[in-house]
């Protein structure tokens, strides 16, 4: 478990740190000279350094969530840390369904889990907008940063958030206490490099229920065929660098239920804020204003996340009969 | 005052910038001299002391704040060693602590270097096995198979270089994944150090 989060002061309750315990008893051996300096260290230096908690969309419960739109919830998120690997550790934005003084909703709760997979070479700030919009829909987005920003090093680091936030989810005072059920559902995705290393995680983790892959598509050696029964959706944009005659042979891979779009006028950064000009130089031309494109991509996912996730039956339907403005779809 | 030096020179290896594991990769200098090295880079940062050629202590410091090392090194000459041309091997062992969730492990890092001294500096390349076993809190096993590469230069009684190594990262529990690290390093000699060397280790 790692440090507990701070507080701004005068706006947040205060989260309690949690006790850890040192034994005293016994007589001092030389094993004992040398880890207790190193976790004394550890103890002191782990715990210095606590994240800060920030509302970013306060509620409106006038937003309905349909249409790509928003939903009703505010939004807040803060950064946590988790050790994985014995020696490393793993940071993740998680970003949840917040009151109007960014404690947790707790009128949904607890919420689905959405793992978010940053591209790669691309900061996982760039995908707030997208953890936004689906936690003021009443979902938790855990976003776990991988070294040198290429989630391929380090495949299982939403698996890692996600213990972590499923622990957090039992601690008093945890601003994500209650937000998780330890047995309820949880959807990977991932953008580009993400996306290959959301399929990844798909498969390897039991948890996953389902995967969202925008832009991209699974490895080779990724075994999305023995993944029947558990909702799929890929997506992508028409002017993505990825060509879309090459993006519906990827999509055949993935059993069904499975879903498919190609956002017209899409490019690849248009999934992500704050494109350089290196990375449009790359990319095609979106041919219509990024917004838009958004607006009609969340059409597509707020469907899927719904049907997959909450069991929604309208949801579904929609799925089903397709028609969503500005995508071509195969479902 | 030496004791200001030492704990001076250990926080400057702790708080460098740098995370690959808290692997002790300044016990994989090849010069068999009794010699001080500093090294910081990604993922981390250490510091190495070789107090005789076949002994050395080090600290070694994951960032950002993931985890501590302390280890005891030695290394042999296996082959060559005439010339230019060495065949070390490096055996180093301690212990670790995992900062974020504390606990403890225990790490061992075989590893063989194949190195080439000039008048003017060095190159090297080699093999590393830096394992790491959680036994405290937490039982996890962190295994990555590295090739590295490194030179140096000599600059007077000093030399400075870099280091950088990757490869397969096996973990348990956990996935296949694969880590990349560099490091700068500066090394010198420990010749009038001999009397603190002796009494740090007391």
């Amino acid at each position: 478990m790692s440090e507990a989060p701070s507080v701004v002061p005068g706006r947040w309750a205060l989260a309690e740190p949690r006790g850890i315990a040192v034994s005293s008893g016994g007589p001092l051996t030389p094993l004992h000279t040398l880890t207790r300096p190193l976790l004394l260290i550890a103890l002191t230096v782990g715990c210095a350094q606590p994240p800060v908690l920030e509302l970013v969309l306060a509620p409106d419960g006038e937003a309905a969530g349909d249409d790509g739109q928003r939903g009703p919830f505010g939004v807040a998120r803060a950064s946590y840390r988790t050790q994985a690997r014995v020696s490393e550790a793993v940071r993740f934005e998680a970003t949840w369904p917040a009151l109007e003084g960014g404690d947790l909703d707790p009128s949904g709760a607890p919420y689905p889990c959405v793992l978010s997979i940053q591209g790669g070479f691309v900061d996982t700030e760039r995908y707030r907008w997208l953890a936004e919009h689906m936690a003021s829909r009443g979902y938790v987005v855990l976003a776990p940063r991988h070294s040198v920003q290429l989630a391929i090093l380090e495949p299982d680091n939403a698996s890692y958030a996600l213990d972590e936030a499923l622990e957090r989810a039992e601690v008093d005072g945890d601003p994500l206490q209650g937000a998780l059920d330890p047995d309820g559902p949880v959807a990977i995705m991932g953008h580009s490099l993400g996306g290959v290393v959301a399929a990844m995680g798909w498969v390897a983790d039991p948890r996953v229920h389902g995967v969202a892959i925008l832009a991209s598509y699974a490895a080779g050696g990724t075994e999305v065929e023995a993944m029947a029964g558990s909702p799929s959706l890929l997506l992508t944009g028409s002017q993505d660098r990825k060509a879309p005659e090459e993006f519906y042979p990827e999509w055949e891979r993935f059993p069904e239920p499975r879903w498919g779009g190609v956002i017209e006028g899409m490019n690849h950064y248009d999934w992500t804020d704050d494109a350089t000009e290196s990375e449009l130089s790359r990319d095609g031309a979106s041919t219509r204003p990024t917004e838009q494109s958004r607006t009609d991509a969340w059409r597509v996912l707020d469907a899927w996340l719904d049907a997959s996730l909450y069991d929604d039956l309208s949801a579904a339907a929609k799925l089903d009969a397709g028609g969503f403005p500005g995508v071509q779809g195969r479902w | 005052m030496r004791a200001l030096a030492v704990t001076l020179v250990f926080f400057l290896a702790a708080f460098a910038s740098g995370p690959a594991a808290a692997d002790p990769i300044t016990l994989r200098q090849g010069d068999p001299r009794q010699s001080l090295v500093l090294q910081a880079g990604w993922p981390q940062a250490g510091v190495a002391w070789w107090l005789r050629p076949e002994l050395g202590l080090a600290v070694a410091w994951r960032l950002p704040a993931a985890a501590i090392e302390a280890s005891l090194g030695t290394r042999r000459r296996v082959a060559l060693g005439t010339g230019p041309w060495a065949l070390d091997l490096f055996l180093a062992g301690g212990l670790l602590a995992p900062m974020v969730d504390p606990g403890l492990a225990v790490s061992a890092t075989p590893a063989i270097q194949l190195g080439r001294r000039g008048a003017r500096g060095e190159l090297d390349l080699g093999l590393a096995l830096p394992l790491e076993l959680q036994v405290l809190s937490a039982r996890q096993l962190r295994a990555p198979l590295l090739l590295e590469a490194g030179f140096g230069v000599d600059l007077g009684p000093v030399a400075i270089g870099a280091r950088g190594g990757l490869g397969p990262v096996l973990s348990a529990p956990g996935a296949l994944g694969f880590a990349v690290q560099w490091s700068l390093w500066l090394r010198a000699p420990l010749q009038r150090s001999r009397a603190l060397a002796a009494s740090t280790c007391r």
